[in-house]
């Protein structure tokens, strides 16, 4: 082994302090001009020996594309760091960053409402790469219509401005997840008492779901205490339960303003009007009857709850049917848990004279690149949010580990089509797992290869109109969220009344965009 | 040459600087700079951040608003109640962890496996908070919470969950979910106080002691009059440490409740941390935080007052 020379230590030094503050950049021999006509090999490898940091929320998809880095390390010949934390943490972080200019995370994770709306002026335009020759081609490219329903907009897109500062990444998109074995099993019982069947099907509105929750906690069965978990946890968790039931009863939005692209400026809200209140007035009666660390719970906690058998019923985000499906650590595997539109608006809740829909929101994460890089990493970055928004690597790492992709020819593949439903589904041998202690039926030997498609069914039909709810898009989001559920917590904890409660959430967001 | 008038000579530079700082001041004069880059910079930097709203997007300006963000915070109906948490938060643990702290240091001092008790008692303290919120979020979960389980089985607890009840203890105390916290923060804390009331109590003079025992001091009355005065000043340092911990403590309140329910476990330090590093408020929250320092500074001059021992002339 030689000896490193005193000029090699320094470079290598001087290597590792940039990557402490966002990556290093090799640049290609190439010029632009001899790169513009260079095959696509050629395009993905310009920034060989480069390395980056991409900030991202630990998220299953993050963690799908980490374990298949090393096919993004073979095309390019770069490096890269995946930094994972709470979204709350990658949104402190990032905030941090950009606003300090610092550009220590070239690549970043970009949910749409908590990062994008506060910080999409910090990121790059992405339409000035998409016309640079020196790029490679992906299949499909990346414009609107390859994305699912609007995704492009929801991620990219603010406030009616043509740029396009993310592109979709994954998503999280809330279904109902239930016990088909428990409905099964307690069917008569349900029906003898509130004459209807104990079904859940895509017509099962938020009043039958209190029915049912009230069901289960009355009856308190020994295997399952609780009809439902919520999670009304403070923050977007929150936020994001309660918007369910209010959108599901007239399509009840808190601002008339284009969703898609949000309003910098939103005017008075509508809180406080007759909707709101008999909107605030149910959900508190649905906790009542729910999982009683739905208040606290988020979408973990909720998920806890279900997968522990303790609650028969939750809306949830599609990544957790992974977790659902899994026998080593859901008792809801195995087959006992059916996926379905979120519920349907009662139309005895509705007084706004709306239309009762399936009210389903989501949260779609983007991918960033920081407008404070140096220019070369960014053009590196680009190169990396390529290759990870690329139909190949959404295909690859759905198939392989699991992930929710964003586009469209995803779902047009045979193998995943068939993934929708439970009997044609592509399954996997497991090491047999036995569901209840002595009873060799239970014993579970397969789950589905790709879990997360048993939720395909309905999210494809819950992220469109008119069942798909995805704002508000205003840059003070996140401390809109805090008002909000704040005060819904006060109601439902017997604090204030609805009315109360949705007046006092009228007067300070009225207050926070300077409404008089 | 006696007798010629001597022109005195002028002052090289580094002679007039010697005059003027005397020798340990200069010697300390690198750790000042020092000292004043870290704490001076950001202290004057604060409060002009708190003079203005600050920009959000790339272009703007930020706007000098003078003592808006301070009479806003009047009308900020999470601050008030901020300060009214953190004060019973602290007040509470702080009560609580000398209790028990005190208690424990004085009933293992001396035992015959000390040693292995201090280490078995300090062991929560080496956890990091962040830890001992997951920590006690299994403890309280309501699904398989063992925590939860038992305060539910003996009946101590009333409601159906810790973390989500916002309802009030006895009607006028914070929520059952602030005592949650309030719980994690004495398991964590409390070795600390054991530890420092321990060390005191190796310095509490033998000859006080043996003096109270043969005057036929009971013990009650040897720790009220010879014990407890003798570690005066180690109480007060064990204080003041956690009083400082308790006023900027938001590591466990952000994973067991993140305020919540209904901002019954919002204390002050955490609603800045939000309206900072959340909404990205920087004006409102170095108004916010400028207050809390003030407070801060307040309060220990209130414990020194407090626990300050009157120094006694000797007799004759």
């Amino acid at each position: 082994m030689g000896k490193i020379s005193r000029r090699e230590l320094l470079k290598g030094l001087g290597i590792g302090s940039l990557a402490l503050v966002g990556g290093h950049i090799v640049k290609s021999p190439l010029s632009p001009t001899q790169l513009a006509y260079a095959s696509d090999d050629v395009k993905w490898k310009q920034f060989k020996g480069s390395k980056l940091v991409f900030m991202s929320e630990d998220t299953p998809p993050t963690s799908a594309i980490k374990s298949k880095i090393k096919s993004f390390k073979d095309l390019t010949g770069m490096d890269i760091e995946i930094i994972q934390e709470h979204l709350d943490i990658v949104s402190e972080k990032v905030g941090i960053d950009v606003r300090g200019k610092k550009g220590a995370y070239p690549v970043y994770y970009s949910q749409d409402k908590p990062i994008g709306a506060p910080f999409h002026a910090h990121a790059e335009d992405l339409r000035k790469y998409e016309a640079d020759p020196t790029f490679p081609k992906v299949t499909d490219g990346v414009g609107s219509d390859v994305w699912l329903y609007r995704f492009l907009d929801v991620t990219g897109r603010f406030y009616g401005e043509p740029k396009i500062a993310a592109y979709p990444y994954d998503n999280a998109i809330c279904v109902m997840m239930y016990r088909k074995d428990l409905f099964e099993k307690y069917s008569k019982q349900f029906e003898s008492e509130y004459k209807k069947p104990l079904r859940y099907t895509e017509n099962t509105t938020w009043k039958d779901v209190l029915d049912i929750s009230k069901f289960f906690k009355k009856a308190n069965f020994p295997d399952v205490k609780y009809g439902l978990a919520l999670q009304g946890r403070e923050g977007w968790g929150g936020q994001l339960d309660f918007q369910r039931v209010c959108y599901a009863h007239g399509q009840w939005r808190e601002w008339d303003f284009d969703d898609w692209t949000g309003s910098r400026k939103p005017g008075p809200c509508k809180w406080g009007d007759e909707q709101s209140i008999v909107c605030l007035e149910k959900y508190k009666e649905l906790m009542q009857y729910s999982h009683p660390d739905s208040l606290t719970n988020d979408w973990s906690g909720a998920n806890t709850a279900y997968i522990t058998g303790l609650a028969a019923m939750v809306p949830n985000y599609g990544e957790f049917a992974a977790v659902v499906e899994d026998p080593k650590q859901s008792v809801a595997a195995g087959g006992r848990t059916a996926y379905e539109l979120c519920p349907k608006g009662d139309p005895s809740w509705i007084v706004n004279r709306g239309k009762a829909v399936n009210a389903t929101n989501y949260g779609i994460g983007g991918i960033a690149i920081n407008s404070y890089s140096k220019p070369e990493l960014k053009k590196a970055a680009y190169l990396f949010v390529l290759w990870a928004t690329s139909y190949e690597t959404m295909m690859m790492v759905l198939k392989d580990v699991g992930g929710t992709p964003d586009r469209k020819r995803v779902f047009e593949d045979p193998e995943v089509k068939k993934a929708f439903v439970r009997e044609t589904a592509p399954m996997k041998n497991i090491e047999p797992v036995e569901m209840e202690k002595g009873n060799p039926a239970s014993r579970v030997t397969k789950v589905p290869l790709m879990p997360n498609g048993l939720t395909y069914g309905p999210s494809l039909k819950g992220i469109l109109p008119p069942n798909v709810v995805v704002g508000p898009k205003i840059p003070k989001f996140n401390e809109y969220i805090q008002i909000l559920t704040s005060e819904v917590q006060k109601c439902v904890s017997g604090a204030k009344t609805a009315k109360e409660a949705c007046l006092a959430i009228k007067e300070k967001t009225d207050k926070l965009h300077g409404v008089k | 040459m006696t007798g010629e008038w001597q022109v005195p000579r002028k002052k090289t530079f580094f002679e007039r600087i010697q005059g003027a700082f005397p020798f340990h001041f200069r010697l300390m004069l690198p750790a000042i700079i020092v000292l004043a880059i870290i704490t001076l910079y950001p202290f004057f930097w604060m409060i002009w951040l708190s003079l203005h709203e600050t920009a959000m997007n790339p272009g703007e300006q930020d706007i000098f608003v003078g003592l808006a963000n301070y009479a806003n915070l009047l009308d900020d109906e999470v601050f008030l109640n901020g300060v009214k948490l953190l004060i019973w938060y602290f007040v509470i643990c702080l009560s609580v962890e000398m209790f028990l702290g005190v208690s424990i240091a004085l009933l293992i001092n001396g035992m015959k496996y000390e040693n292995l008790f201090v280490i078995l008692f300090l062991m929560p303290m080496m956890v990091a908070p962040i830890v001992v919120g997951y920590l006690y979020s299994y403890l309280y979960n309501v699904s398989f919470g063992w925590y939860f389980w038992f305060l539910k089985s003996i009946g101590f607890l009333q409601t159906d969950t810790i973390l989500a009840s916002a309802k009030p203890v006895l009607g006028f105390l914070p929520s059952v979910a602030f005592f949650g916290v309030v719980a994690a923060d004495v398991w964590n804390w409390t070795p600390l106080i054991i530890l420092i009331v321990l060390a005191g109590l190796k310095n509490v003079p033998q000859d006080q002691l043996e003096a109270a025992r043969m005057d036929g001091a009971g013990s009650w009355r040897t720790l009220w009059d010879v014990t407890l005065p003798n570690i005066r000043s180690v109480l007060l340092i064990a204080g003041i440490l956690r009083f400082m911990d308790n006023v900027r403590y938001i590591d466990t309140i952000y994973v067991l409740t993140k305020g919540g329910p209904a901002d019954s476990t919002k204390i002050l330090p955490f609603h800045l941390y939000n309206i900072s590093f959340r909404y990205f408020e920087f004006g409102r929250g170095a108004a916010v935080g400028f207050i809390l320092l003030l407070f801060i500074i307040f309060m220990a001059m209130f414990f020194v007052k407090v626990f300050k021992k009157k120094e006694v002339a000797p007799v004759g």
